[in-house]
């Protein structure tokens, strides 16, 4: 038997999807493996219930042997039709629901729909909600980039730095809790400030968090980030180079560790962000090569840096003032208009095409999950890696269910 | 110069057939163009104003109408959205499909055409995206009316 490269297995062994009702795309990788140890194809699900798969994300496969031909994600088991249930509520009773759609950065999501509307609505916010909105997001965002680097280590058979970074992040939840009086969900960003003020004890505890956080950056480092074994996992593993990037609209850390310098904090500043000094981390950073699942991991970290320094300068520069807006009262709706803001959330950028008749309700509130977008790559950059690779890079872009199905 | 300026200039001689409608004031500038001509508007965005990034696709039922409204982005200089509107009849809503000029159009079509029916023309994997294949009706509708009762499943709770 020759040792060539087969050209198309698909007219040597054709192969249907197996699994009812799913039609596979029918563009596939060709294989890598030698033809004399190449074996059956075989289509089958991972997930929905899959831990790596983070949530109810089902991926069919066409594997040959350990080699990915062909992934489908499938989406929408966790579907709510969010979109729907604000265009039936009113604009205060809508808010928490957002929360839900990412749960790991509920707060994000809840500026993410609130800028959009206060713009339509031509609503001013107080100088110190604004910043509010800022400690609160940043907290947010190290919060859940901790998670998702936890969560990659996890992925990639470490299992100790993901209890590290747990530690740090469930003191993070506890300030959030502290101040919204919820863990995960929060309610908190309202439509022309925010609810609750923070206390100087409160800062205090803060600033101690981000110090300690700065403290066991280092540690996280020696256990996961230069481990030999996480680097031969990761290093070169399912790249992600900026012309893909642009061309299926991934945004955030995939984006930035791509080595393009988009950050909207940076680029059109929101709620003051203007205000901070802060730097935009951008890829190649020291090992592997752009855009590589190694260096989107370390890009996470790095803006955990970054994020501390604007919560310590916005709680250090806390301005006086109000809180919330008083003209916005219960029953408040916005006048006819449109607007389209978007913000840097965690996992790329969140946005909100808002209309309103001037009705009661919102008439329309279309969100850009961008979770959504960035797992749309899966389907063209899981050809031709391994299942233990397409793992690697599903942990590494950082995905919430909840935000990709809405 | 706006960027409306430089898509009109861009688009040359073509400008009138493409364009039905300028909006530049406010705070949401957008452009309205025939829906046959939406892939020739983007690739003349894309190439002439430096829109790099489809950044949202996003589907409106006006009762009357409905409507695909497109957000595009530039990344390199100077970022700032970009948007394009298209005006569909209602009875049957089909827009030339984006996603041979950028992937990120395949799903965000596909969801428009799930959630509100909004039918994308020579599409290479139309499907429904989120809800079931064999769900009854686009939920964003304005009178979408909700089943009672779905494989057996009680959904009036």
């Amino acid at each position: 038997m020759s040792n060539t490269v087969s050209e198309t297995p698909a007219a040597a062994n054709p192969n249907p999807s197996q699994i009812q009702g799913v039609k596979l795309s029918g563009e596939r990788a060709v294989p890598v493996i030698p033809r004399d140890i190449q074996t059956d194809e075989l289509v089958f699900n991972m997930g929905p219930q899959h831990p790596s798969t983070h949530g109810v994300l089902r991926v069919v496969l066409r594997t040959d042997g350990e080699v990915v031909l062909e992934a489908q994600p499938l989406i929408g088991n966790l579907h709510r039709s969010c979109e729907k249930i604000l265009e039936n509520l009113t604009y205060v009773q809508g808010l928490p629901y957002v929360d839900r759609m990412d749960y790991l950065g509920a707060l994000n999501m809840e500026l993410g729909l609130v800028l959009s509307v206060e713009e339509a609505g031509g609503v001013e916010v107080p100088k110190r909600a604004q910043y509010l909105r800022v400690i609160m997001c940043e907290l947010n965002r190290v919060i859940s980039h901790l998670f998702a680097s936890g969560q990659f280590g996890l992925d990639m058979g470490a299992f100790t730095p993901f209890l590290y970074m747990f530690r740090e992040r469930e003191e993070g939840l506890k300030l959030l809790n502290m101040v919204t009086g919820g863990r995960l969900l929060y309610h908190y960003i309202r439509y022309g400030g925010v609810t609750r003020d923070i206390t100087p004890e409160w800062a205090k505890l803060c600033l101690a968090w981000c110090d300690r956080v700065l403290a066991h950056m280092p540690e996280y480092d020696n256990l996961l980030t230069w481990n030999n074994i996480f680097l031969n996992r990761s290093c070169g593993v399912a790249i992600l180079d900026a012309s893909t990037c642009m061309d299926f609209a991934v945004t955030g850390p995939c984006l930035r560790a791509a080595g393009v310098k988009r950050d909207l904090r940076k680029d059109m500043p929101y709620s003051s962000y203007e205000d901070f000094d802060f730097e935009v981390p951008v890829g190649p950073f020291e090992k592997g090569v752009v855009g590589d699942s190694w260096n989107r991991y370390r890009q996470r970290l790095m803006e955990i840096h970054e994020s501390l320094k604007i919560i310590r300068q916005a709680i250090e520069g806390l301005p006086e003032g109000e809180t919330q807006q008083k003209k916005i009262s219960r029953a408040w709706k916005s006048p006819p208009g449109e607007a389209y803001v978007a913000s840097e959330a965690p996992r790329g950028e969140i946005s909100c095409y808002f209309v309103s008749d001037g009705g009661k309700f919102p008439y329309r509130c279309r969100m850009r999950g961008p979770s959504f977008q960035n797992i749309a790559v899966l389907e063209l950059c899981s050809r031709g890696l391994l299942i233990g690779d397409l793992i690697a890079l599903l942990g590494s872009i950082d995905i919430t269910l909840g935000e990709v199905d809405r | 110069m706006s960027w409306i300026a430089a898509f009109t200039e861009a688009l040359g001689d073509a400008a009138e057939n493409v364009i039905e409608e300028a909006h530049d004031e406010g705070n949401h500038p957008f452009v309205r163009v025939r829906a046959e001509s939406i892939v020739e508007a983007a690739r003349a965005l894309r190439d002439k104003c430096g829109a790099e990034m489809l950044h949202q696709i996003s589907g409106v039922d006006y009762a009357e109408h409905m409507e695909v409204i497109y957000h595009f982005t530039r990344v390199t200089r100077d970022p700032g959205f970009l948007c394009l509107k298209v005006s569909v009849p209602r009875d049957n809503p089909v827009v030339p499909t984006l996603a041979h000029e950028w992937r990120a159009a395949n799903w965000t079509e596909r969801e428009t055409w799930d959630l509100l029916g909004i039918r994308f023309d020579g599409h290479p994997h139309h499907y429904r995206i989120l809800l079931a294949e064999d769900w009854v009706g686009h939920p964003l509708r304005k009178d979408y009316e909700p089943p009672t009762e779905y494989h057996g499943i009680d959904c009036t709770q």
